[in-house]
């Protein structure tokens, strides 16, 4: 069974909407903001800031509200159709900044409310699950929710991700020195760490029966994908990427060769080259030209959105399907040599190819790799 | 294809006589994992690990599997207050000392995946590590999350669990620590006599608010007709709802339709008509029903409820009508909203 994209939302440091990140993404010159106040450190590390949600209790669930909302929309979905369809929410934290509320009654410690907010507000009535593999979270929400379609337990779901600001993951990540202190740089040779972003993604998945028998378009179609765990520490990648490697394999074997890879990279040296390296040996050993598959690394100029991240690689895979374009890679100055893909500076580039693989991993090693093809 | 659970292990925390006050030792961590390899690991984590290796008939410090039986062993956790006491702590530590009163040794604390990533990584599992983390039905959620995995073909074996710790304050008034876990296996991974139960179906639903505040009572009746067609007619069937005290209204609701939904299908349940569960063990308490009712026998339905509308329902049975029942059970078609 075919599974296609029929909708798609983002709320980002860009601001309200898929356009908006869209045009971000092209101009590839966003650098971040000094992060609030708080942070336990005398100085304030830098953050990619989103605008503030609509108006909900946690953070997190106001900016997945806005995502939801356009990819919903542009689905024109109606209520009943949301009556039996499916919700998949990836978040690292959920709603934490109710739990980083001074001493009081307000003050939560159950943060992972999101999807009850999403699904009340929507009157999503079908599963509802909220999947929290760290990093990864937001590819495993878009793999998971195309499962439920796929086995006939739904024939549309909403897959979204959200992670906003924590002042106890900026504040520890930077005291550990994993935050690169000036702005996300992926593929530059100085980087120095990543860089948090603010954000919330959506994409509303559907058999391709179900969007041809509501007269929706279809942007993408997701062909393959795959999961692996390295089970081999609870924060960094086995350094031979044999399991990542293997996730890639899984998701290539039912798709066409990419033209790009949207890559988890953010700015982690041995992280970077490891997926790096992991992916481009699946696309070799299954037929592909590394050197004219396309890298890109979104965080450069919207940071790491965590449970999000996944999710807005989805997206902008489905945007790079639809306009024929890669972005430009950003705050580059020399280029990443450990990186065997073509790595487009300017531009926009030509997607050489009508595919895009999406990759995913995450703190524990948990890898998902997602493969979108264009649709006829 | 049904799946079948293979292994079952649990750690519970108890109330003497159902009540009383807690008692912080009630889990000894080196009887259960050994005398090394857990100290940097929080409550959760070490709960998770002696339920997960009880279930797979193993312990913490034998060796992790390799080969193949690793690439297809996968691990899906369920949890809602993994990270909560260390956020808090470090929340608490931040805003007096600075970020240099927390040590490194905490920050894996911090993921709520962590838990299941050591899991993964004491047992050797490579085909994924998923955590979930809705309240209260997400253990039943990776039971859920397991039987889809198996029947797509992504493992041959996967351990199902759920850990928590309750939090401190008002949140965790009346809650008990614990952990649970299950091995499901595909019919060909299972030994010929390993099974305990049959796993053969499981949906996932959400209940939204209606106008007026209260749920949805369509949205109750199709849950409750859905959760009585994973059953498909049979008779004496066990029906548990496992919900946490604040949810007994909407437990009692939903209990009261996949009752007449089930009789309006031909079937019939046992007894006087299924019993409502005060889940006292956060995610763990789904995942402890299950259990019990792999033991009891027999043809059963469990549903995991929340307060704030998640619905899980598993449908099992024991092995025995599996074998006797085997050729006409292959034939089943798919329920409506259920799997496959």
């Amino acid at each position: 069974m075919t599974v296609v994209v029929t909708g798609l939302g983002a709320m980002t440091c860009f601001g309200r909407g898929v356009d908006a990140l869209w045009e971000g993404l092209l101009r590839a010159d966003r650098r971040p903001v000094p992060a609030p106040n708080g942070c336990g450190l005398p100085e304030h590390p830098p953050l990619y800031a989103a605008p503030p949600g609509t108006g909900t209790p946690g953070r997190t669930s106001s900016l997945v509200v806005e995502a939801v909302a356009e990819a919903v929309a542009e689905a024109r979905l109606s209520r009943e159709d949301l009556f039996d369809a499916g919700l998949t929410v990836g978040t690292s934290l959920g709603d934490i900044d109710l739990a980083e509320l001074p001493d009081g009654p307000e003050r939560r410690t159950a943060t992972h409310g999101v999807s009850a907010v999403v699904a009340d507000r929507f009157g999503i009535g079908g599963s509802a699950h909220t999947l929290s593999t760290a990093c990864s979270a937001g590819a495993y929400a878009v793999g998971w929710g195309a499962r439920l379609i796929e086995t006939g337990q739904a024939d549309i779901v909403v897959a979204c991700g959200g992670d906003a600001f924590s002042r106890v993951a900026v504040g520890t990540l930077h005291r550990f020195g994993l935050l690169d202190p000036e702005c996300c740089r992926p593929f530059d040779t100085g980087r120095a760490g990543m860089v948090t972003g603010e954000g919330a993604a959506a994409v509303v998945l559907e058999s391709a029966e179900s969007a041809r028998r509501r007269g929706v378009t279809a942007q993408a179609a997701l062909t393959g994908q795959g999961w692996s765990c390295d089970a081999h520490h609870p924060m960094a990648p086995e350094p031979s990427g044999g399991q990542l490697r293997r996730a890639a394999a899984q998701a290539l074997a039912t798709s066409g060769l990419p033209g790009a890879v949207v890559l988890h990279r953010a700015g982690v040296a041995l992280n970077d080259s490891v997926e790096s390296t992991a992916v481009s040996e699946a696309v070799t050993a299954a037929g592909g030209d590394i050197t004219r598959t396309a890298g890109y690394a979104p965080k450069a100029v919207m940071g790491h959105t965590a449970g999000a991240a996944g999710v807005f690689g989805c997206v902008i895979a489905a945007r790079m399907l639809r306009t024929g374009l890669v972005p430009p890679n950003a705050h580059v100055t020399e280029v990443d040599p450990t990186c065997p893909m073509d790595v487009p500076l300017v531009g926009p580039v030509p997607l050489p190819r009508p595919a895009v693989l999406v990759s995913g991993t995450g703190f524990g090693a948990n890898n998902a790799v997602l493969a979108w093809e264009a649709v006829a | 294809m049904n799946v079948l659970l293979t292994g079952a292990g649990a750690v519970a925390e108890t109330l003497p006589d159902g009540a009383g006050d807690r008692d912080p030792a009630w889990f000894d961590p080196a009887a259960h994992l050994g005398r090394r390899g857990w100290k940097y690991f929080g409550p959760a984590t070490r709960y998770l690990l002696a339920a997960g290796h009880q279930a797979l008939g193993r312990r913490h410090d034998d060796p992790p599997l390799d080969g193949d039986p690793s690439l297809r062993l996968g691990v899906v956790t369920g949890t809602q207050y993994a990270i909560a006491r260390a956020h808090r702590r470090m929340d608490d530590t931040l805003r007096t000392e600075g970020v240099r009163g927390i040590s490194p040794a905490e920050v894996p604390a911090f993921s709520m995946s962590t838990p299941g990533s050591q899991l993964a990584i004491s047992t050797g599992a490579r085909a994924f590590s998923v955590t979930l983390t809705n309240p209260v039905t997400a253990g039943l959620e990776a039971v859920h999350f397991a039987l889809t995995a198996l029947r797509t073909g992504r493992a041959d074996r996967v351990v199902a669990a759920a850990t928590d710790q309750a939090p401190e304050g008002d949140e965790g008034h009346g809650l008990l620590d614990g952990a649970a876990a299950v091995v499901l296996s595909t019919p060909d991974a299972a030994g010929p006599d390993d099974a305990l139960a049959e796993i053969t179906g499981g949906l996932s639903r959400f209940l939204p608010r209606g106008p007026g505040g209260r749920r949805d009572p369509e949205a109750v009746a199709a849950a409750g007709a859905r959760v009585a067609a994973l059953a498909a007619g049979a008779h004496g069937v066990r029906l548990v709802v496992s919900a946490p005290a604040g949810a007994a209204p909407l437990a009692a609701a939903v209990l009261d339709a996949v009752a007449a939904a089930t009789a309006g299908a031909g079937g019939s349940l046992r007894g006087s008509g299924g019993r409502i569960t005060e889940a006292r063990h956060c995610t763990v308490s789904g995942m402890l029903e299950l259990t019990a009712l792999a033991r009891a026998g027999g043809t059963a339905l469990l549903v995991s409820l929340s307060d704030s509308g998640h619905l899980t329902a598993i449908a099992l049975r024991s092995p025995e009508e599996h074998r006797f029942h085997h050729s006409s059970a292959m034939q089943e078609p798919m329920g409506e909203g259920g799997i496959l």
